[in-house]
């Protein structure tokens, strides 16, 4: 297993710097001095011209691409101009808070997807069923922003149960630690459920085929006949097997979190990676995209690694042909 | 199945403790105001802010020497002491001495000295720093290489008495002389290279009525009242919140929701849809700075540009006063101001906006909406229509590219609407859209043929930088307008005092500008700010959405 992740990460390395050689040449390419928005038109050229040399944008792109994986690999992202801090301590504040939300919209979507996939075998064929079938479909085309809105105005702006942006209400730095964490909880409800509601459509889909599939192999047929008990059957030989393709959702789905994240993050003004990213791009903070590209890219080969993980380990068939 | 049925119950149950453990956002709290902000400040250091929400802390939280309002009446601005007790002019108006108040303290208990004053000039000053306020010193005394001499233009008599040199007296001096104080004894310490990225940046240390408590990157930024201020006093709100909201629509929802209490950049639907239902929202609109016009490039750019700037002659399309003229009336800039703005703009007549009451010439009237004049005009300048419907001069067919940035949805509509106007009387118009810093780029560069600018207006009257002929220090003629009267006008208003004398040169400015047409100046419009009906105390100033916060106070 060791063997596996070490061989992993060392093969996630090209993938990772052919993705931001990309994403910084593209970036660069881009017409027009991105200097031109930081700097007024009434400083000197003398100064504006060293102010662009500070930046290094007076050098090629090749310098530059240099300078910049020269600073990566002493743990320095740049300078970002919009924050006017360092990239790595502006995404050091942002990803603590997208991985919160991210989390917890995984854990929803686990629970919200397994649980509807049960409902729909043990109603198989009835209204149940079919509302799951049917509406977890419904529910997976639906766009991420349209979700948000009508939650939004549903549970923040008409019944005012839960808030409708940001991570903590006004004056929470002066809650006791419980209150903190429920005041994190209220304001995580509806953006986590945004982004956890495709997800969970998916696995319950997955989870009713697979489970329907499931309950008609020959080896349930011979645990029946060997006198087991349903809740056994079901429990220990049926819902393990028919869980494992669940793992592999789970783990492809990080990247398609931080996808959704961007608009969920800037509908409910959760101050995470996603909502840094579209400011960067707005402001063409390039030192910032480039980082926040990154860091993207490292959370979703990280997300298919522990998935492959996983698999082996609730796979004895995966982790005998690993061996 | 059980166990579904004991999930399913066990999330109900956690759902209904976390919706009902908290309280709903408050619209009540007492002496607490929260505003909501598009985007998050970039820094507190008055050096390298550029933003607005950074720049509205700042002139909270650090002093000045001056503070300046804004009369809608008459509209001038007027000066009021703050960190200095009172001014004294001399030295034909070339020097201001300023006496400082003896009992201004910063946050850390330390006193407020002159020396503060010269050592935060002596930063915004240094080449090396690169401070974006740099241009406030273009008027102070220079040293050979053109940068700014503040040992030569700053004298400290002692730590209550400072006295500012000019090169030359003008009437931005004290505009000038009040940007925001740094402590010295902090920066002091700081070398040069560290500034920018030092933490003092993101915790100030301020002397004005409010002072920071926190700052929680992209989330918010929580100011308290300062309790040791005398610059005027403490605050009277215990704080005021920016609470950074990116989504407009989120943003208006909580202010309708009374989860924010105010909020600008209202849209004129928004603003007219609270109006008719009577929220307690109160609509303000903060009276024209922002103006549009479309700018038509008076040099023939190609000619410009191959000389390197050395050679400048008519556009062939635009260099012609009178086609200018018809293209304004050709333009339906009434209809456009009323269709994109409701009552929250009013259509613009030339340069200066109507807010300088005292300068503005009411009586100048727009130029009608007139395409049949238009066309006249146009006529008798040798443009008549060729076979492919397009007007023709010669070899020039009347064809050209209105340039505008991406993304930018009123522009695109303005622009539209004026090619179907323009191709009523015979002119081809074509549109193309270009990345924002890509198109500031190419204005600078005066590579530009035609294009529809949106503009923010200053707090002083001067537009040397916009209109000047000499295209080294007017930065922002990106039409190269160049008229030896108006550099005469603008040169004799810098240094003259008295509105009075200067009112007459400014109306002249303007019928000058309505002659020529330059560009087509098309609206000024408001900032629309939508304020809770429980902030009390707020009034309407151009200064911004936050002039004057420290004597807000609440029901």
């Amino acid at each position: 297993m060791i063997r596996l992740i070490l061989g992993r990460i060392v093969s996630s390395i090209p993938l990772i710097v052919g993705l931001v050689t990309i994403v910084f040449i593209i970036v660069r390419l881009l017409p027009g001095d991105p200097m031109t928005i930081y700097i007024s038109p009434a400083v000197p050229p003398a100064v504006a011209e060293q102010l662009r040399a500070e930046f290094g944008f007076d050098k090629s792109i090749i310098h530059q691409y240099g300078r910049w994986i020269w600073g990566v690999m002493r743990g320095e992202l740049g300078f970002s101009f919009t924050h006017q801090r360092g990239v790595a301590e502006v995404i050091t504040s942002a990803f603590p808070n997208t991985l919160i939300l991210a989390g917890t919209a995984i854990l929803f979507q686990l629970i919200l997807g397994i649980s509807l996939g049960l409902l729909a075998v043990r109603f198989h064929k009835s209204f149940i069923d079919k509302i799951v079938s049917v509406g977890g479909l419904i529910i997976y085309t639906l766009p991420t922003f349209w979700v948000a809105i009508l939650l939004l105005y549903v549970f923040s702006y008409t019944l005012g149960i839960f808030p409708s942006s940001q991570m903590h209400s006004i004056g929470a730095d002066e809650f006791g630690r419980i209150e903190y964490l429920l005041d994190l909880l209220k304001h995580l409800i509806l953006p986590a459920t945004v982004l956890a509601l495709p997800g969970a459509a998916a696995i319950a889909r997955y989870l009713r085929t697979n489970l329907l599939d499931v309950l008609h192999e020959q080896f349930i047929i011979n645990a029946r006949s060997m006198g087991l008990s349903e809740r056994k059957i079901f429990l220990s030989y049926a819902l393990s097997n028919a869980l494992i393709p669940t793992i592999t959702i789970t783990g492809t789905t990080i990247g398609i979190l931080l996808a959704g994240a961007i608009v969920t993050e800037t509908i409910f003004s959760w101050p995470g990676m996603g909502r840094l990213t579209v400011s960067a791009i707005f402001a063409r903070d390039y030192p910032l995209i480039i980082g926040c590209t990154l860091v993207a890219g490292i959370v979703v080969i990280i997300g298919n690694l522990i998935a492959d993980i996983m698999y082996r380990v609730v796979d004895p068939r995966i982790r005998t042909e690993g061996l | 199945m059980k166990y579904i049925y004991r999930l399913l119950l066990v999330s109900l149950v956690i759902f209904l403790i976390i919706s009902g453990c908290t309280e709903r956002t408050d619209p009540d709290r007492p002496d607490i105001v929260i505003i909501g902000i598009p985007g998050d400040a970039d820094t507190f250091n008055p050096l390298f802010a550029t933003g607005i929400t950074a720049s509205q802390i700042i002139d909270m939280v650090y002093p000045s020497l001056v503070h300046s309002d804004f009369d809608l009446e008459d509209g001038t601005i007027s000066y009021h002491p703050s960190l200095s007790k009172s001014w004294e002019h001399h030295n034909d108006n070339k020097h201001i001495t300023f006496d400082l108040r003896t009992d201004a303290v910063w946050e850390d208990g330390t006193p407020i000295t002159a020396r503060d004053v010269f050592v935060t000039y002596k930063l915004y000053g240094n080449p090396e720093i690169g401070s974006v306020r740099q241009d406030a010193l273009e008027n102070f005394l220079k040293n050979a290489d053109g940068t700014p001499d503040i040992e030569q233009s700053i004298e400290i008599t002692d730590d209550s008495t400072i006295t500012f040199k000019f090169e030359s007296a003008y009437t931005g001096q004290l505009f000038d002389a009040g940007l925001p104080i740094l402590p010295a004894h902090i920066f002091e310490t700081i070398p040069g290279e560290e500034l920018r990225t030092h933490p003092v940046n993101r915790q100030p240390v301020g002397a004005g009525p409010f002072k920071l408590r926190s700052w929680t990157p992209q989330q918010s930024v929580v100011l308290e009242s300062n309790d040791l201020s005398v610059l005027p006093h403490p605050a009277t709100l215990s704080r005021l919140i920016f609470q950074v909201i990116p989504d407009y629509q989120s943003r208006i929802s909580q202010l309708e929701s009374g989860e924010i209490d105010m909020m600008d950049d209202i849209t004129v639907e928004d603003a007219e849809r609270m109006e008719r239902r009577r929220t307690s929202v109160n609509i303000t609109p903060m009276p024209e700075r922002r103006y549009y016009f479309v700018g038509w490039n008076n040099i023939d750019t190609e000619a410009y540009a191959d000389s390197e700037g050395q050679t400048i002659q008519p556009h062939p399309l635009f260099g012609d006063p009178d086609v200018r003229t018809a293209l304004t009336l050709a333009i339906n800039r009434a209809e456009m101001t009323n269709a994109f703005f409701g009552d929250y703009a009013r259509e613009a007549v030339g340069p200066i906006p109507p807010v300088f009451r005292w300068a503005y010439d009411e009586t100048l009237e727009p130029l009608p909406y007139d395409p049949r004049r238009a066309s006249q005009l146009l006529e008798n300048a040798g443009w008549e229509v060729d076979d492919s419907g397009i007007l023709r001069n010669g070899n020039t067919r009347f064809s050209f590219t209105m340039m505008i940035p991406s993304g930018d949805h009123l522009r695109s509509m303005m622009a539209s609407t004026i090619q179907q106007q323009l191709r009523e009387i015979n002119i081809e118009m074509n549109i193309e859209q270009v990345e924002g810093a890509v198109f500031l780029q190419n204005l600078m560069r005066k590579s530009y043929d035609a294009w529809i600018v949106g503009f923010m207006f200053p707090l002083e009257l001067q537009i040397d930088n916009l209109w000047g002929s000499d295209f080294n220090t007017a930065y922002f003629n990106f039409v190269s307008f160049q008229d030896e009267r108006v550099d005469e006008i603008l040169a004799r208003t810098r240094v003259l005092y008295d509105t009075d004398e200067a009112a007459p040169l400014w109306m002249e400015l303007q019928r000058i500008f309505h002659q020529k047409q330059p560009a087509t100046f098309l609206c000024w419009v408001s900032n629309i700010v939508g304020v809770h009906e429980r902030v009390k105390g707020k009034t309407v100033d151009i200064h911004g959405l936050t002039h004057r916060a420290w004597e807000w106070y609440t029901d």
